[in-house]
Order: structure tokens, then sequence, then C-alpha cells
């Protein structure tokens, strides 16, 4: 093992970026944790139905070819995060009421969940990659913005989508801190996910913050999924497949059900990787990644900040 | 636990129609029958590849060769037999192509196999198709370790990677006179096999070298490799479905390096994926441009009335490996049987001498190889942004002299 000093910092800064994109990913998966105690297995698709849905909207409904500049670039931005964060809601709106709900109401066993969102997540994800959907081919995403080099940091090129997935990856973050540390939807989450008979007697409507968690959740998974395909320049069907698992990863690492963990092990896990290539090489990537999650799970069962909705 | 149990039995019952109707609908999409009377017999010639899936858009242009051979072979009507082709999708993957394989061999009327299309698969499905003393005809898999099986009933339709590799990396240092070369695969069978050689043949020429994992996306801690070596040239084994968004992302971070790569990435979409880093792209190809050659003229414009586009990569060679059987199968006897005349393809394949085809002339080594002249028939394509497509700059002989 060799680090090349000169590759240290453009890594640090790339790792920093991709650990932007895990962690808003991570945020749908540490929610629904943090609330039914159980992993949404199914949040990967959720993330690819956010970037599909702007590839539809804006590259084939509106059919924009031509990078926009200025505050219609800043408005254009917004509302493909918009849609794309509304497609996801709305899908995992969906996926709570049809694989999660009918099995809550019959009390079903905990690995029938599990069981239940990975066939929604594969039907989701066939359905997709089906001829009449996105097919089984990269899509072009539609090139509302002109990447360019916005500056250079420890000798790494920041290009203009790097700083929107840093800012927005904050704001998200600061804005889904303040929905669950001060609203009163954010208040009914939080005691579902200490005590769901305690919340339930205090006149918490149980199924109503449930389906809100999943829209949450759903939302910024969504966003993530346009970001993606804003930085990479195309969407594909099974986008969600390493994506799921590596923001799932970050979500564990950093402690799973808790907001403020899921950011930092996602941004741990980037950083994690990209370091491992160049220090160890590119085959290793994953190997020193979840050996690092491993050695983590060991020392602190609970991952860095431990289980708690809010930190 | 309110609900009827016949609501939960209906679904059940509900779903596994839907099943099986998917189940029937591709078994009637999986071949196309040759439409011959009940007194006439048929001859299956089997394919297999990548037909839909992320590699779709690399297997249907060899797929659309093959099928125009064996149209053209049932209207001409010289053989004893109506052809029928049967098409296995493998999506281009190893894991499901031994399965496939042993469908196709299990086939009561099947002579011959043209396919399968990519390395991997090959090596996975080549077993099966020898044991079955099934002769196979790959018309695009060019990973050299394949004629190193042992099988016998193995044929290569085009040049190899032992071929191609030094043919790339001869046209690297004599035409873009590179001072550092940065090498980077997809860890497949091919793109490995492949990067390897041209790295080795490079020698000291080259920097650096990186794998990346084809399933994922973001690619950002070997631009940062890359970059640092700061390279001339950076060569990529592997497809265009992950070529692209490499190509991207390096010009992206910062590399201005000639991007060159293989027959793997030549295909259009690369374009979309690359952007404006697809420009300063070059590809070798073991095949020839059809449009090129005088041989191919009624080929490229039968293909062309028949898909609506220009033959894709390697359907020439696709078409010129279904004539080769079926010239074969023209002395057959159609009351032989099938395992008659599965040996006499095989037989009649090792004996073909400088047969003629419409891209190259066909002699087969003990291995199955086929006899070609790297600088002849290994062909160079330089991505042309107004074409959206790569265009061939000609033979690599011609190319480098």
């Amino acid at each position: 093992m060799h680090c090349n000093a000169g590759l240290i910092g453009p890594t640090f800064v790339t790792g920093l970026i991709l650990g932007s994109l895990y962690a808003l990913t991570a945020l749908g998966y540490t929610m629904v944790y943090g609330v039914l105690k159980l992993i949404n297995f199914a949040h990967d698709a959720i993330f690819m139905i956010g970037g599909m849905s702007v590839f539809y909207v804006f590259g084939i409904y509106l059919g924009i070819t031509t990078p926009a500049t200025g505050v219609l670039l800043a408005g254009t931005i917004v509302a493909l995060l918009l849609v794309g964060g509304m497609a996801s809601a709305g899908a995992a709106s969906a996926l709570e009421r049809l694989a999660y709900r009918p099995l809550r109401e019959r009390g079903a066993a905990r690995l029938s969940y599990l069981i239940s969102a990975i066939g929604a997540s594969f039907f989701a994800t066939y359905l997709v990659q089906q001829q009449f959907l996105l097919g089984p081919a990269k899509r072009i995403f539609p090139d509302v913005l002109n990447v360019t080099t916005a500056f250079k940091l420890f000798g790494a090129n920041v290009l203009s989508v790097d700083v929107i997935i840093i800012v927005v990856a904050v704001l998200c973050l600061v804005a889904l801190d303040r929905i669950i540390n001060v609203t009163s939807t954010g208040r009914s989450i939080r005691a579902l996910s200490e005590d769901v008979v305690a919340a339930q007697l205090m006149g918490v409507n149980v199924n109503r913050v449930i389906q809100m968690t999943f829209i949450i959740g759903g939302f910024f998974g969504g966003i993530a999924g346009v970001l993606t395909g804003l930085k990479f320049g195309n969407v594909v069907w099974n986008m969600g497949f390493v994506a799921g698992i590596k923001a799932f990863t970050a979500a564990v690492l950093g402690g799973i059900g808790n907001i403020r963990g899921a950011m930092l092990g996602g941004i741990m896990l980037g950083l994690i990787e990209n370091m491992s290539v160049v220090c160890v090489g590119s085959e290793w990537k994953n190997v020193v990644a979840f050996s690092v999650l491993v050695l983590v799970l060991i020392f602190r069962p609970t991952g860095i900040f431990g289980e708690k909705v809010g930190g | 636990m309110k609900r009827p149990r016949w609501l939960l039995t209906a679904a059940l019952l509900s779903s596994l129609a839907l099943v099986a109707a998917a189940c029937g609908s591709s078994s009637d999409n999986g071949s196309s029958s040759a439409g011959g009377s009940s007194q006439s017999c048929t001859w299956t010639i089997g394919t297999m590849g990548a037909l839909s899936g992320d590699y779709a858009t690399i297997g249907i242009p060899i797929e659309q060769g093959i099928q125009y051979a064996v149209d053209q072979q049932n209207a001409a009507g010289d053989l004893p037999c109506n052809l029928e082709l049967k098409k296995e999708d493998s999506q281009g993957s190893p894991d499901k192509a031994p399965a496939l394989a042993r469908s196709l061999a299990q086939e009561s009327n099947l002579v011959a196999v043209v396919g399968p299309y990519f390395s991997g698969e090959t090596l996975a499905a080549g077993p099966v198709f020898d044991q079955g003393n099934v002769p196979f005809i790959t018309p695009s898999a060019t990973d050299p370790s394949l004629a190193d099986q042992g099988w016998t009933n193995f044929f290569r339709a085009v040049g190899n990677d032992a071929d191609q590799g030094p043919t790339a990396a001869t046209f690297i240092q004599q035409k873009l006179k590179p001072s550092k070369v940065f090498v980077i695969d997809d860890n497949s069978q091919y793109g490995k096999t492949l990067a390897g050689i041209v790295a080795g043949k490079l020698g000291s020429t080259v920097t650096g070298t990186a794998h990346i994992d084809p399933a994922e996306t973001d690619y950002s801690a070997v631009v940062s490799q890359v970059n640092n070596a700061a390279p001339d040239v950076v060569y990529y084994g592997g497809y265009a479905p992950n070529a692209g968004p490499l190509a991207l992302q390096l010009k992206q971070g910062g590399v201005n390096a000639t991007f060159v790569s293989d027959d793997g990435t030549k295909d259009a979409t690369y374009g979309g994926l690359a952007k404006e880093a697809a420009s300063n792209t070059y590809v070798t190809c073991p095949c020839a441009d059809a449009t090129k050659l005088p041989a191919a003229k009624s080929f490229v414009s039968g293909v062309k009335s028949q898909y609506n586009r220009l033959p894709g990569t390697f359907a020439a060679d696709g078409f010129d490996s279904v004539n080769l059987v079926a010239g074969i199968l023209k002395d057959q006897d159609s009351s032989a049987s099938i395992e008659s005349i599965r040996s006499g393809i095989v037989q009649g394949l090792h004996g073909l001498k400088a047969e003629p085809g419409i891209t190259k002339s066909y002699t087969f080594a003990a291995n199955g190889e086929v006899e070609i002249d790297p600088l002849k028939d290994i062909w160079i394509y330089k991505w042309d942004d107004s074409a959206k497509d790569f265009v061939s700059e000609g033979p690599a002989g011609e190319v480098i002299k």
C-alpha cells in the first residue's frame, strides 16, 4: 500500500462529492428504518424513478436539448429536482400503500416486509427495463446544464454540477433536520420511532405518519437520482442497484435510523472508496470499503452515531 | 384476516397467467419460422448473444446480419432444407449462457450455432456446444483463449485480440506517437485480456493501469490517477456503455488525452454517452467496414432495406458465418441424421481453402481460428460527430503507413 501524495487531494475532493450523493440516497433507508425498524429494499427503485421521471418530463416531453444560463438555469435545476423528488415521493407513497400497509394490517412477520420490498424493487426496475419505458440501454439525460469546470480544488476539477450536488445535499440535510426536529409531522415521526404503542395512545395517526416518512425519504431519494443523472449524463433502468447498496451501507455505517449519521456515513464511504482506489488499487475498492464497514460495526455495532431518528 | 380467501387465489392465478403469457410471447419472439410447407424439412441454425440488456445495441446488429443471411438463403432456395433461425437472448451474460446453450443443443433440428457474440459468454457456453458436438462459429468474440480450450467444434470468423491488441498498440505508437499511455479495462474476460495485450506490447510507454467496475457510474478515483499520470493516450479495453461515460468523466476531470478503444466500444451509442469527449476517440476492430468493400455492396443495400439502417459492427461477419455453414449444407442429404450433418459441417469448415466471403476469405486452422492478415483485416475507426457514429479510417495497414 502506497498512497501517491499527489493523488490524496483530488481524491479527497471527488470522494466528498460522491459521498454526498450516497448520503442523499441513504436518507430514505435511514428514515424508514427509524420508524418501522425495517430496511426498505425498494428504495433503489425509488431512486431510479427520480432520474427516469426527469428524463421523460424534460428530455422527451419538453425536449430540452440546449443548456440554459443564469436565472433560467437556476429555475430549471429547481424544477428538475422538484419533478424528480415528487415523482419518487409519489412512487414511495404507492410502495408503502401496496407493499407495506397490507402486510402491517395483517401483522406479517418481519421477513415478509423484506421480501415484499425486494419484490416491489424488482418489479419496478425490470418494468422500466422494458422497451416501452427506458429500455435496456443507457439513455441520455437532458442537457439542461452546461457542465464546466467551476474551480480547481487540491488539483481536482470541481465541476458546476458538483457544486450543485454539494449545495443541494447540504440544503436537503438542513431541511430534513428541521422537518424532523421542529414540525409536528417530525415530532410524530420521532414519537413513532421511539414507541409505536405509546405514540398511538397519544393520538398519532400511525398510518399517516408512516406514509409521510416514505414520502419524505422518497423525495430525497428522487433528488439523488436526478443529481446522478445530471452528473453522469445518463439514466439507466438499473442505476439504483449499486447506488442502493452503497447508500444502504452508508446508512449502516453512520448508524441506521440516524439522519446525521446517514449523511456522515455517505461521505465517509465515498472517501474510503476513492482513497482505496488510489492507495491500494482499483480492483480492491469494495474489499477495502466493506472491510472498513465491518471494522466499524465490530467496535460500534450501531454505527458511528447510533440508532436514533433526529440524532 | 378479514378479506375472503378467493381474492388471494384470484390474485395468484392471475399472476400465474401473466407469467405464462410472458413465457409464451418470448418463445414466439425467440424463433422465426422459415414457413416451409409440410413436406419440406427444416434445419435450425442457433444464435445467442445480447439481444436485450445493457449490451443489446452491440448484439442486435450481429443478429441482423445473421437473420439477413438466413432469409437470403431461404429466398435463394438452394439448400435441401429450409433454414430456421433460433435465437437465444443471453444479454451478454456468462451466467445465463450455459443454460441457453443447453436449450439450443437440445433442439432436434439444430445443425450449427452462429455465436455466441461475446467472449465471456462463449467461454461459458463453449463446453456445452462442444460436448454436444454442435459446430459453433462466433462472428465477434475476440478473446484469444477461446481457441485454447481444446474444443473440436469451435470456429471463429474474425481475428482475435492476439491480433487486435498488437495492431492497436502499433497504431498508437506509430500514428499517435505518445510519450505516455494509461491503460484501463472493465475487468471483463474480453476487456482485461485485450488491455493486457496492448499494455504488454506498448511496454515502458505505459505509465499506469487501472480497472473500472462496469456496474458503477462514478470513475472519479481512476480519473484522478489518470490526471496524475498525464498521459497523451488513454487505452480502454471494454464496451461502449462504460467507455462513453469514462471518456466523458476523463475529459471533465481535465484529462486531454486521445481515447483509444476496441470493437466493444465501436457502437453508435458511444457518442451520446461520451458527449464532448467523443470526437477524439479511435477504435480498432477486426471487422471490415462493409460499406467500403466492393464484395459487400448488395449485403449493405439489402440490410438497409430490411432494417432501415446500415449494417452494424460484425453484421457482415455474422452474414459470412451463416453462408459458410450454408455452403456446406448444400451438399448434405436432407434425410441424413442431425449428428452426421453436424460432423459434416465441422469437417467441411476445416476443409475450406480461402473460401470467399464478403469481408475476407476463410481458411480455418486446426484450433478453429480463421487465418487473417492483421494489417488488412483489422480496421481503424474514428468517432465522427456529424455522422453520429464511428467512421472507418481504413484497414490498419493503410492508416499506419
